[in-house]
């Protein structure tokens, strides 16, 4: 069986450099008013970038989140997200979840400042996530955490 | 389980050949590993006082990526740890977060009792305060 070869036209909104540059401010208004990305592309397309809203790629990014976990010892709590290799301290849960979000701000920012180098490595699959906390305030950040109860925890559940 | 100070571990660091980076007013340690990985922490907490036994083990398993007899070993010889590492560090027991501050928060729990407790114990204690509250 033979599938037909097809044309390849760009999914999302297109629009070449030197147009996009003289109209930037209708570009604007249609990326953020009308929430329509918009592929910005030149020489034939060899070189593209993706303009969109930053809040409407927080809600597509929704799903990704840290699996935080806490250590408990007698004399303090221990945060850690094992694959980032992140962890917070405190003495408490409250300084810990302090003290992991300044570390995650830390690690976000060196991230997005040497980006080739990280995506090179497995620390490559920390780039959705860690571009959604960046792009989101504090409270949204905090809920990046987990600190939200799951809607449903099956050993709960069994537990009751 | 022995555990090291503060000051161990940058001595740790220093033998085990990281570099100490420092980025928009947060210092931190990185090592690149031979097949490129990156390796990051945050040492000199505070000097002279002892790492917790929990602390110790994550570092050793999230950050540091070695098991605790090659930490000591890089400390007695001074030479960096042959990558990579045998018989990585175990995890330690360790709690989703909701669940620690739900048991915080609704059962007033004391660190020190809940550190006692593995994921199993922990859901449970929730359900039991949870039932006591209900009418």
């Amino acid at each position: 069986m033979t599938y037909p070869v097809p044309v390849e036209e760009p999914l999302l909104p297109t629009i070449e450099f030197s147009p996009a540059k003289a109209q930037l401010s209708d570009v604007m208004t249609r990326v953020f008013h009308g929430h329509q990305p918009r592929l910005v592309s030149r020489h034939n397309g060899k070189e593209q970038m993706l303009l969109v809203r930053p809040d409407d790629l927080v809600s597509m990014l929704v799903d990704h989140q840290f699996d935080v976990r806490a250590v408990y010892d007698p004399d303090g709590v221990t945060l850690r997200i094992q694959d980032l290799g992140i962890l917070g301290f405190g003495e408490t849960l409250d300084e810990a979840v302090v003290d992991l979000l300044d570390e995650l701000r830390a690690y976000a920012g060196r991230y997005f400042d040497e980006p080739a180098r990280y995506l090179a490595t497995s620390r490559g699959a920390h780039a959705a996530t860690l571009l959604r906390f960046a792009l989101s305030g504090p409270d949204q950040q905090r809920t990046m955490l987990g600190v939200e109860e799951p809607p449903v925890e099956p050993e709960l559940v069994a537990a009751g | 389980m022995k555990t090291p100070t503060w000051d161990e571990l940058a001595e740790f660091l220093r033998y085990d050949g990281w570099r100490a980076v420092r980025s928009t007013d947060h210092e931190f340690y990185e090592k690149t590993l031979p097949d490129g990985e990156i390796l990051q922490t945050h040492a000199s907490r505070s000097g002279s006082k002892t790492v917790s036994p929990g602390r110790f083990k994550t570092i050793l398993t999230d950050q540091l990526r070695i098991g605790e007899d090659s930490f000591w070993t890089v400390l007695r010889t001074k030479q960096p740890v042959p990558r990579p590492s045998p018989g990585p560090a175990p995890a330690p027991v360790s709690l989703p977060l909701w669940l620690a501050l739900a048991l915080d928060r609704e059962g007033g729990l004391r660190r020190t009792e809940i550190a006692t407790l593995d994921h199993a114990a922990a859901v449970a204690r929730l359900h039991e305060i949870r039932s006591r509250r209900r009418p």
